[in-house]
């Protein structure tokens, strides 16, 4: 079975990465919400946190906080 | 058949004294003290050998930044001719050993044939540019003086000759017709030519001062345009050869200043110095310097053509990934092969290579490298790491990594492990970071560091007041997560432990909740919507899911902001057929239904 390399998931604007490694694939669903599917197996992997292990199959999606000033809810960045 | 019934605790032990000795000397500088380029040459050397490619030259830099700018300016730099030449010495030297006559010779004969007429043309057409304006003045200048010298002695007597004749004719005619107007009725004809004898002497003196003093002014100009163009050819033809061999004289020591200090401009000092130093080490015992200046001025104009294209290539050829064996890490890798090496027997097939490799990196005091087949830009180690305990980068009263620099600082702020700008490292240790400025900071893990120095440097009531000035405790919610799930997190008191504070900042209400990080136990206070009045409800807020698979959901797993989310057979046959629109349509859930599905947190 053929294993995606290394896939960041996190939020484009964010400078941490955090990085789906051994998936099987890795598909970006929506460019808005930055949501993804990663099918199989895959470690998650980030610098200020512990790996996490994903089990087969899940969605991947971005924790939303809320601007006070703006009044909207943005994805977090870190 | 090693297993890990073998890593008993004894070993286990061992490892802290393993960690100290990869660490020796790295934090205090000593590393970067007993930086010796040969030896880093060496180790580079090696490695380019064993990947089959020739020596590169090697540059160093005291910092990363420099490391990067120093690789990047290459490009296009006049010393890449300087780099090539030492490149090529280099490898031709381990292939062939050719004595210094050899390559002389050899290079002489390449080069010889087309020096003089490229260096003329290049000569001129720089000299063209870059000199045209200044030499023109100075022609001039020089025109000028000899002119006027010449126009003296030599338009003098022409002008003489010139005046007399114009003059007689014109006087002989003006004269004429006044006199013959004047008396006409008076004088006849003996008398006229009577009176033209005797005035004509005495107008011819007295008209030649006043005509002398008149037309000078006017002969100078009219000379000087009817003249110029007459005397710029004879005094090119007079003066040719003598100019030519002045201004080649001096054009060229103008030009070699010219081009020193543009190279040395372009190139800057630090480069300068070191590919002279190695060029002249290798080459300054060998060959004289007159070989020196020539090979140079040889270079300088075929290396243009032939070897720009070449060397662009051999650039761009850029490794970006670093080589485990010349970097900083290598200790680290080296010291976990060696602990598995000697705690458990095991022999390596590469063993020769294995401890070449790192006893060269050891010893080459090289952090990181840039790696091109033509050259190899490598970075010294710092002059000193602050750690915190856990070997987190970490200083609250400066620097965390002090690199030092040639030309280009590097600084090196760490927070509890989070890298930042010296501008909000110097608001933040002068108390100058505002409440509002820290809510408005985009950045979560940022936000945290803000609060952990404000903890760890000023202490807990300076935070608590920094925070409660516009924050006030509403609720607190407190997660028991099963012990299964505690496993990779730092089992501290505050896991699970979740504040929502509310508030008002000028004319906005404000509501956060407070989450401490599984992993570090690092603070965070997360913005949530102001109509939240619980704890649980705002902590779910932060979560969302498309709305057609919030009934679908098995459990759900947090790393930071990121959240996965595992779901039934039938929600991902759901996921499945949904469109961007679907997806796009994200819910919260209920803070019952979060926790009673969220299980790893890290």
């Amino acid at each position: 079975m053929t294993k995606t390399q290394s896939v960041n998931v996190a939020s484009k604007e964010s400078t941490s990465g955090h990085y789906a490694k051994g998936a099987k694939n890795v598909v970006l669903l929506d460019n808005i919400t930055e949501t993804s599917f990663v099918e199989g197996d895959a470690l998650l992997s980030t610098k200020n946190h512990t790996d996490l292990d994903m089990k087969s199959d899940c969605l991947i999606t971005i924790q939303t906080v809320y601007n006070p000033f703006s009044k909207i809810f943005e994805k977090s960045r870190d | 058949m090693k297993t890990l019934k073998d890593f008993t605790p004894e070993i286990q032990a061992k490892i802290p004294q393993y960690i100290a000795t990869a660490l020796e000397g790295v934090s205090d500088g000593q590393k970067y003290r007993d930086f010796i380029f040969e030896k880093a040459q060496k180790a580079v050397w090696y490695n380019y050998e064993k990947c089959g490619f020739k020596k590169p030259v090697v540059l160093v830099a005291e910092n990363p930044l420099e490391a990067q700018y120093l690789f990047n300016s290459l490009k296009d730099n006049p010393s890449l001719k300087l780099i090539s030449l030492l490149y090529e010495w280099q490898n031709k030297k381990a292939e062939k050993q050719p004595d210094t006559q050899q390559v002389y010779s050899q290079l002489s004969s390449e080069l010889d044939s087309d020096l003089d007429s490229q260096l003329d043309s290049e000569l001129d057409s720089q000299l063209n540019s870059q000199l045209g304006d200044r030499l023109d003045t100075q022609l001039r200048n020089q025109l000028n003086s000899q002119l006027d010298n010449q126009l003296g002695n030599q338009l003098g007597n022409q002008l003489g000759n010139q005046l007399d004749n114009q003059l007689g004719s014109q006087l002989n005619s003006q004269l004429y017709r006044q006199l013959s107007s004047q008396l006409d009725s008076e004088l006849d004809s003996q008398l006229s030519s009577q009176l033209y004898s005797q005035l004509g002497s005495e107008l011819d003196s007295e008209l030649d001062s006043e005509l002398d003093s008149e037309l000078d002014s006017e002969l100078d100009s009219q000379l000087n345009s009817q003249l110029r163009s007459q005397l710029d050819s004879q005094l090119n033809s007079q003066l040719g050869n003598q100019l030519r061999s002045q201004l080649r004289s001096q054009l060229r020591s103008q030009l070699n200043s010219q081009l020193n200090s543009q190279l040395n401009s372009q190139l800057n000092s630090q480069l300068n110095s070191q590919l002279y130093s190695q060029l002249y080490s290798q080459l300054g015992s060998e060959l004289d310097s007159e070989l020196n200046s020539q090979l140079y001025r040889q270079l300088s104009s075929q290396l243009d053509s032939q070897l720009d294209s070449q060397l662009d290539k051999k650039l761009n050829t850029v490794n970006n990934s670093y080589l485990i064996t010349l970097n900083f890490y290598s200790s680290c890798y080296y010291t976990w092969y060696k602990f598995i090496q000697q705690e458990f027997n095991l022999l390596l097939t590469i063993q020769e290579d294995f401890e070449m490799y790192f006893s060269l990196q050891k010893e080459s005091g090289i952090s990181s490298a840039i790696f091109s087949k033509l050259v190899c830009v490598v970075t010294k180690y710092p002059n000193k790491i602050s750690w915190n305990n856990e070997n987190i980068l970490n200083n609250l009263d400066g620097q965390a990594i002090e690199w030092s620099n040639s030309f280009a600082p590097f600084d090196g702020y760490y927070i509890n492990g989070s890298n930042v700008s010296k501008e909000l490292f110097d608001k933040l240790n002068s108390q100058q970071v505002t409440f509002e400025e820290f809510l408005k900071e985009p950045n979560e893990e940022i936000k945290a560091t803000i609060l952990y120095f404000y903890q760890q440097k000023f202490g807990d009531e300076f935070l608590f007041r920094f925070i409660s000035e516009h924050l006030k405790e509403v609720n607190t919610y407190t997660h028991i997560k099963d012990e299964m799930y505690m496993k990779g997190t730092t089992n501290g008191v505050n896991i699970g432990v979740y504040t929502l504070f509310k508030g008002s900042l000028g004319n906005d209400d404000i509501a956060y909740v407070r989450v401490y990080c599984p992993s570090t136990d690092r603070m965070f206070f997360l913005g949530v919507d102001p109509t939240n009045n619980n704890a649980k409800d705002a902590i779910a807020s932060l979560y969302r899911i498309p709305k057609k698979l919030s009934k679908e959901i098995i459990s759900i797993q947090r790393q930071g902001e990121i959240f996965s989310t595992n779901f039934t057979k039938s929600g991902l046959a759901k996921l499945k057929s949904m469109s961007k629109e679907d997806i796009a349509d994200m819910v919260n859930i209920t803070g019952k239904n979060y926790f009673n599905l969220i299980s790893y947190e890290y």
